[in-house]
């Protein structure tokens, strides 16, 4: 057979093509613009290296350090909670990007790429999808200049910016190796779905390591930070290697392909078994198809792995910040008020089971269902998901040492609160289907109107809480459900 | 319909066997796309014609057989062979921080092509698929049918000598559908050749002039445009559709095993 023309030089150098080692803001202008930018943020990065070197890692910059006690009260009383806030950002950012990867290695694979340059490249980008997350750490750490000196600040950063690429390495490595686990079994789901966990562990590992250089501050400074440099530098360079060999495998398995494939023909649901489980276990519902399957679907997506994740995080963050007060009573009420919040957003973001987008309203055609068993379907779990979260803070409050009888107001005041979003949520999402926005501006104005009815009745708010309960679900049933 | 390169193969696929895992989807499938041909692939869901196209398409490497273009083996030279390709995937992917231009300015600086005709290209292609009012649009903000028209011209620049299309013209509007359509003849004309796979028969029916229809990995039909009229069980006249409808029924016609 005859071989096709040799590749040109150019061609052979993919190493010369801005695509493949800019990030992808640069990857747009014309080639003259691109190219005069890229010289001049090359020299901008020499520079500003031998700057950050000059000003923090010699002499007796490297030495410095801050008031450690100082330090660590500015940083947990002023910095933590807006890291903790920018994590939990970051977490839900990530776990609804991450499906898109795999379409993009498609049309990667598509491009006349070689391996190395398609690896690159994926990683590059990765890397280059939540550029806001170091910004906005780094503007956090430099909220520590109070107590700090600025090359202190300086090695704290460099660090925290080294971490986190070498994070996303770990992160988009790990998804690879979790995808081609699955591609080992017969499972035909999406290979390339996020694992929660990873993530987690990521974002976790994230913020544990500035903080234990907050600390310890010592360990970056002197000796020990050229050291602490050296060994990312090692890990950078193994992780890059590892994630190499992996995403080759990756490629190997033709099991992105296989997904694609897929789309074409009819697709095979599975349920887990502890979904299967936990169907047949909830017995008076068994008689409902589409409630089973609603839970069922709830449980077998990987929202409710985000959801329980961020669940956690909301309950940590709540009691730290609670618990800064030193009276038990005060504690529980900020607490009470950060559940409120929570419970508002969960029921925000649940209203959008009962929209257009989603299969509920197709399935009220085509199933003998009624609107009581809808409204159910919709509500148990928004309430036993809520009741969990405030049960679990209640047993802390009770750690806390705020005794049985505050805890268990907390809760039953908890879930009234819950009960009375979930019915005002439902409602309005009946009221404004298939208008999500017309839906939402109904659930605000009803929230509002209830925050105004409590503060001017104030007396008697459980009295009106279970007056808009009980109107809301008369209301409900008398409605009409969509086009019926 | 210019048909006077269709004799010179351009792309030969020789017996070449797919399979994700235990489970084969193509088996034994051997075909010709000469120069200046239109080809449609058609057949039912899960017959094969997207793992068909990317096999091709040196994206999915059989598990047997070669797939040879201009007498090389694309899996070969694979990132040369990628360089005559474009290829639109039914559910194409565009990084979304990106406008229509500076998708396309990527794509080009991926392929290869030479700086002074990087403009003309990129002006030609936006002109072509009717997004050159949207130039400047971020990619995440284009309606669904001005996304797979980036995706044409996308698979259009460097000037392939070979375009897949995986039900690539679905969700576009009329306009621009006849004037892709009338270019992709161009294209052909010029001695390209495309492989078109949809499920809408009009759009073979008028486009292409081979029809290649597979069922379970396997071509049971391969017949040129007029040769579909007189064929059994369609009679003078008849339909591609008929003509498909009885082919994909008929368990004489093809070894369901």
């Amino acid at each position: 057979m005859n071989r096709l023309p040799s590749p040109s030089p150019r061609l052979m150098r993919s190493w010369l093509r801005p695509q493949l080692w800019m990030p992808p803001f640069l990857w747009g202008p014309p080639v003259h613009v691109r190219d005069t930018v890229a010289r001049v943020a090359a020299a901008l990065l020499i520079v500003s290296i031998s700057v950050v070197v000059y000003l923090s890692a010699t002499g007796p910059r490297l030495h410095e350090l801050p008031d450690q006690e100082a330090l660590i009260d500015v940083f947990f009383r002023i910095v933590f909670v807006p890291i903790m806030v920018l994590l939990v950002a970051w977490y839900i950012a990530s776990l609804k990007l991450v499906p898109a990867r795999a379409s993009e290695y498609v049309f990667l694979n598509s491009l006349p790429l070689s391996r190395s340059s398609m690896h690159r490249l994926f990683l590059i980008s990765g890397m280059c999808r939540f550029p806001w997350v170091p910004f906005c750490m780094s503007v956090l750490l430099w909220a520590l200049a109070v107590v700090a000196p600025a090359s202190f600040l300086i090695r704290l950063n460099v660090l925290a910016l080294a971490v986190y690429a070498l994070l996303q390495t770990a992160g988009i490595t790990l998804h690879l190796v979790v995808s081609l686990k699955r591609a080992g079994g017969t499972s035909t789901s999406f290979p390339a779905k996020n694992s929660p966990l990873i993530q987690l562990g990521v974002v976790m590992a994230y913020a544990a390591l500035p903080v234990i250089w907050i600390l310890y501050p010592g360990q970056i400074s002197g000796g020990s930070f050229w050291l602490v440099v050296g060994a990312c530098g090692l890990i950078a360079i193994t992780l890059f290697a590892v994630s190499k060999h992996v995403f080759e495998s990756w490629r190997g398995t033709n099991v992105i392909l296989r997904s694609i494939d897929m789309r074409d023909g009819s697709p095979r649901m599975g349920y887990k078994a502890w979904a299967r489980v936990l169907s047949v276990a909830l017995v008076p519902l068994k008689s409902n198809p589409l409630l089973i399957r609603n839970l069922v679907r709830s449980s077998r997506e990987a929202s409710l792995g985000s959801r329980f994740i961020l669940g956690l995080f909301f309950v940590a963050i709540s009691f730290l910040i609670a618990m800064n007060n030193e009276s038990i009573q005060d504690a529980a009420t900020i607490l009470s008020g950060m559940f409120y919040l929570y419970a508002f957003f969960v029921v925000m973001k649940d209203m959008d089971r009962l929209g257009a987008d989603e299969e509920l309203p197709a399935l009220i055609y085509s199933m003998p269902v009624t609107k009581g068993q809808l409204y159910l379907s919709v509500f148990v779990p928004m309430i036993v998901w809520l009741a969990t979260i405030a049960l679990v803070q209640a047993i802390l409050v009770v750690l806390a040492g705020g005794g049985v009888a505050l805890a268990a107001r907390f809760v039953l005041m908890s879930i009234l609160i819950s009960l009375v979003f979930c019915v005002i949520g439902v409602s309005s999402a009946v009221g404004g289907y298939p208008n999500r926005t017309d839906a939402l501006k109904r659930f605000l104005s009803g929230m509002f109107s209830l925050a105004v009815l409590i503060v001017i009745l104030y007396k008697y708010r459980l009295v009106v809480m279970v007056a808009v309960v009980f109107l809301s679900l008369l209301s409900l049933l008398r409605s009409r459900l969509y086009r019926t | 319909m210019t048909m006077n390169r269709a004799d010179k193969p351009l792309m030969s696929i020789e017996d070449i066997a797919v399979s994700y895992g235990n489970s084969p989807v193509i088996s034994g499938l051997s075909t010709v796309i000469e120069e200046g041909t239109l080809v449609g692939l058609i057949g039912p869901n899960g017959a094969g014609k997207t793992t068909l196209m990317l096999s091709a398409a040196g994206q999915f490497r059989p598990v047997r057989g070669h797939v040879y273009f201009e007498g090389s083996d694309v899996y070969e030279h694979n990132r040369d062979f990628k360089e005559k390709v474009g290829y639109v995937h039914e559910d194409p992917f565009f990084y979304p921080y990106l406008t229509a231009e500076d998708f396309l300015r990527f794509v080009v600086g991926v392929k290869s092509v030479p700086k002074g005709d990087i403009d003309g290209q990129i002006h030609s292609l936006l002109k072509l698929v009717d997004l050159w009012a949207e130039r400047g649009k971020v990619t995440s903000a284009l309606s669904m049918g001005m996304r797979k028209k980036l995706a044409i011209a996308a698979a259009m620049v460097g000037r392939p000598r070979i375009l897949f299309l995986d039900e690539a013209l679905n969700g576009i509007d009329i306009e621009s559908t006849y004037r892709i359509k009338r270019s992709l003849r161009d294209f052909a004309a010029a001695g390209g050749a495309v492989i078109l796979s949809t499920h809408t028969l009009e759009v073979v029916e008028k486009l292409c002039d081979r029809y290649l229809l597979l069922k379970k990995g396997r071509v049971i039909a391969d017949l040129r445009a007029g040769e579909v009229t007189g064929q059994r069980g369609v009679g003078e006249g008849g339909s591609l559709e008929r003509y498909v409808i009885r082919m994909l029924s008929d368990p004489d016609d093809v070894d369901l095993q």
